[in-house]
């Protein structure tokens, strides 16, 4: 999955579970996750999703929550472009493992 | 994706004893059950498959839930029994004892809560019942890492039981009296004897006690008791 395609799946994720009220005029790779729209049970769902779709369209195992994840002194939820670099980093893990 | 139209069950510690005792009940109650341990299982039946998979790892928990939401789209159930215990003086409880039995009971529960809540959550319903022990209330002298293990379990459970609800995820424990089975092969008869005659019932515990608790937590009807740990024998 390229960087633009992880993007985009985001986006539709987060579209889903923002209430229509809240969802900003345009989802990108700026809009931010953290402090954004998403309380922080959603966060914590857009992230389940993710590891779910990841799983079943590439059949990669990935946990985005993960040691690193929550000790970077940047956090990779700030926004949809931090969050997709990030799960890019742990796909191509995951692929050389 | 494939969705089962039966409720589907992940009973972990199944090979044999009290988890291969749910998992059977739990079939013939109508689920579709799937085991785990991380041995094979010497039993077979019709709506049961068994996982070999080490609950105290992370990437096989994983593996394990991603097969069950894979195959059957869902997972309604989760009954987490898979556990070692310790029966030792506090003195002379080696350390690595302790990240052995703190491994499986505790972080192997903690595992299996979390990746199957993930799927749990999508379909806002889930039922978790952890098996813990009456170790924990009775103090048992030689029991201190086993039951401190279980304390963490059921500290788990209150917790969860307030982040999982608003997913409709339910998350209570049971803690049995001893029950004969192997996790109690070692224990001294005298140690078994002083802790049955403490009881309110003067017994030890059967598999069929631990079902009847599981049966109501698992109702749909009991989508409002959660955060609860109830011991058997009037521990």
């Amino acid at each position: 999955m390229t960087r633009e395609q992880t993007i985009q799946l985001i986006c539709t994720v987060y579209k889903d579970l923002v209430p229509p009220e809240d969802l900003p005029a345009a989802a990108n790779e700026t809009t931010r996750l953290f402090g954004g729209a998403l309380d922080s049970v959603g966060l914590v769902s857009l992230i389940v999703e993710l590891e779910q779709q990841i799983a079943d369209r590439d059949e990669a195992s990935i946990t985005i929550a993960d040691d690193r994840a929550m000790s970077q002194k940047r956090s990779p939820f700030r926004t949809i472009g931090s969050l997709a670099d990030y799960v890019q980093g742990l796909m191509m893990e995951v692929a050389k493992a | 994706m494939p969705k089962a139209d039966r409720p589907v069950a992940l009973v972990t510690g199944a090979r044999k004893g009290l988890g291969k005792f749910i998992a059977q009940q739990l079939i013939a109650r109508g689920y579709i059950a799937f085991g785990c341990s991380r041995n094979a299982a010497d039993w077979h039946a019709d709506g049961y498959q068994h996982i070999e998979a080490d609950v105290s790892d992370e990437q096989q928990v994983k593996r394990l839930v991603e097969q069950i939401r894979r195959t059957c789209g869902r997972l309604d159930v989760v009954v987490n029994n898979a556990g070692i215990a310790s029966l030792n003086h506090f003195l002379m409880v080696p350390s690595s004892t302790v990240d052995r039995v703190m491994s499986t009971n505790f972080r192997g529960a903690w595992l299996v809560c979390r990746e199957s809540a993930k799927t749990m959550m999508k379909a806002r319903f889930g039922r978790i019942v952890n098996i813990t022990t009456v170790a924990v209330p009775m103090r048992i002298q030689g029991e201190a890492l086993y039951a401190a293990s279980k304390s963490a379990v059921e500290t788990m459970t209150r917790i969860l039981a307030h982040e999982l609800g608003e997913f409709g995820i339910t998350v209570n424990a049971v803690g049995p009296t001893p029950i004969d089975t192997d996790l109690i092969q070692k224990v001294p008869r005298d140690s078994i004897q002083t802790i049955v005659d403490s009881l309110a019932i003067k017994r030890k515990g059967q598999p069929k006690d631990v079902m009847n608790v599981v049966d109501f937590l698992i109702r749909p009807e009991s989508d409002y008791v959660t955060g609860q740990v109830i011991y058997l024998g009037g521990a």
